[in-house]
């Protein structure tokens, strides 16, 4: 995007970083299989440094539309830190519900409106699949994580402040974007995972300790 | 911190939370007193023991896909009480008070690391939240109801036909709609007074109820008006159910000063099909028909296939 922000990571580093990510995310997609028993394709990440003011906008620029779409957010601390948006549309919400184990019989809950409990059933989805990929990329940096509860935000996405306890307004944050995809079917969603500054020297670690291994020093 | 462990376990005791500590096994490793009390089961009798045992109900998919992933990403997890009801099957503390026969619960999920921080444990936190339910469905129960009749009001018709047609449209399944009207309802209230009206009001609702099923939905739309969505029947059931509302609520005989006088209904009847693709047009549907069955005689059913074949 701009230009200051261009030496936090260089080339080589988000070559590098997007390498992790991925084997990260294929230990995650092998978890997930196991876990919900729905492997899921994790794409080529896109990463972006952004100051914590520019996400909203472009989270909201890359998902381009802004009609319904269920988005759940969950905060993650560890040695990286940061937040968590998972993006699905009402349509792949409902077939990703419709998927799983344990989740017929819908209605015979008669009291609360079938919105609001596929609401709640995505949002469980939402928190496996964040962990998933969170934990793994944790692993990575031999680091584990805490998580508070998922949260339902509802249809749009409309964050214009990132807790200030977790991020730092001064500073950057390292946004990745991946698209995920169920395998076989029609259901697709977008994972932002949004890191603190703090997070980067961590991550510097964990790319200079990969790249040594193809001889970068 | 160094906080010697009998002062842990002093908290987890006075704690209004149940506590359950579970191993990979779903063995009980801990239980809390709050946990003692309400099962009835005390800590030595369960430890060790996998929950299972004594809790079959866990032993469903659900409960054991958040267990391995919390095992597997070390996330938390959050057990809603409007998703599960309860996680444990424990009698509600003050059952004459409460209309439900268990304990309202939710509860959190979340790994306990050992020092090398490895998942050694999950941790069940439950809360009582029975009251807070009660007073809950007592607010969406009185801003579903319509006061006079107990039957639904129209905010809760809207709102359900939103989700039939969602229904419609991903199952592909019929659904149809009635709506009718009593026939000189003004006349009842001028001549026989507002609380007589009330009164029909009130006998028309009853005599209608046993000529629909527990998946329809019964409301009343506003004024003298009344709407039954039928779900998953084509328009001809739905004309028999409107015919036998129609026969069920002019059969029914109304007193008024210690005479008999009768009330009928003007009913409209309508269901998705090419034409009508939105719960406005169907709403719309049923609505025409009913103007034409006032218009041509009153106390009778017509469809929206007739008022085709008029127009």
């Amino acid at each position: 995007m701009t230009s200051s922000n261009d030496g936090v990571l260089n080339e080589l580093e988000k070559d590098a970083l997007k390498e992790i990510i991925n084997i990260a995310f294929g230990k995650a997609a092998a978890s997930l299989a196991d876990v919900i028993g729905l492997y899921v394709i994790l794409n080529v990440p896109k990463i972006e440094i952004l100051l914590p003011e520019e996400v909203q906008r472009f989270i909201s620029a890359e998902i381009h539309e802004s009609k319904g779409l269920n988005i759940i957010e969950q905060y993650f601390i560890g040695k990286i830190k940061g937040a968590a948006f998972l993006v699905l549309s009402y349509e792949s919400s409902k077939q990703l519900i419709s998927l799983l184990p344990g989740e017929e019989n819908k209605e015979m809950f008669e009291f609360f409106s079938i919105a609001m409990l596929e609401q709640e059933t995505v949002t469980e989805i939402g928190n496996i699949i964040i962990g998933a990929c969170v934990s793994k990329i944790a692993d990575f940096l031999k680091d584990f994580v805490t998580y508070t509860p998922p949260r339902f935000i509802g249809g749009k996405f409309s964050h214009n402040d990132l807790p200030q306890k977790i991020f730092d307004r001064e500073s950057y944050v390292i946004v990745l974007k991946t698209i995920f995809q169920f395998e076989n079917r029609d259901i697709s969603g977008f994972l932002f995972l949004v890191n603190s500054f703090e997070s980067i020297n961590w991550l510097k670690q964990a790319i200079k300790e990969y790249l040594k291994q193809y001889g970068y020093e | 911190m160094d906080m010697n462990e009998q002062y842990v376990v002093q908290v987890c005791n006075m704690l209004n939370t149940g506590i359950v500590i579970l191993d990979k096994d779903f063995k009980v490793h801990y239980w809390n007193r709050w946990m003692e009390i309400h099962s009835g089961i005390p800590l030595g009798k369960i430890t060790g023991i996998p929950i299972f045992d004594f809790f079959p109900n866990l032993n469903n998919p659900k409960f054991l896909r958040n267990c391995k992933s919390l095992f597997t990403f070390g996330n938390y997890y959050f057990l809603s009480q409007k998703l599960h009801t309860y996680i444990f099957p424990f009698h509600p503390v003050s059952a004459s008070e409460f209309n439900f026969e268990f304990m309202q619960q939710s509860g959190s999920m979340f790994p306990l690391r050992g020092e090398s921080g490895e998942i050694k444990y999950i941790c069940l936190a439950i809360h009582d939240v029975t009251e807070m339910v009660s007073y809950e469905q007592k607010l969406l129960e009185m801003a579903r109801r319509d006061i006079l009749t107990g039957i639904y009001n129209r905010r809760f018709l809207e709102e359900r036909m939103k989700e039939e047609f969602e229904k419609h449209r991903r199952y592909n399944r019929p659904l149809s709609l009635v709506i009718f009207d009593i026939d000189h309802f003004k006349h009842i209230n001028d001549t026989c007074g507002h609380q007589y009206g009330d009164y029909i009001l009130k006998s028309v609702t009853t005599a209608a109820k046993p000529c629909l099923r527990t998946v329809d939905t019964f409301a009343r739309y506003g004024g003298e008006e009344f709407c039954c969505i039928l779900p998953e029947t084509h328009l001809t059931a739905a004309l028999t159910v409107a015919e036998r509302l129609r026969n069920a609520i002019a059969t029914q005989e109304y007193f008024f000063n210690d005479t008999i006088i009768r009330a009928t209904v003007s009913v409209g009847v309508s269901e998705v099909c090419e034409n009508i693709t939105t719960p406005d047009a169907l709403f719309k549907g049923a609505d025409d028909a009913l103007y034409e069955a006032k218009k041509t005689g009153r106390n009778k059913v017509v469809s929206i296939n007739n008022l085709n074949r008029l127009s």
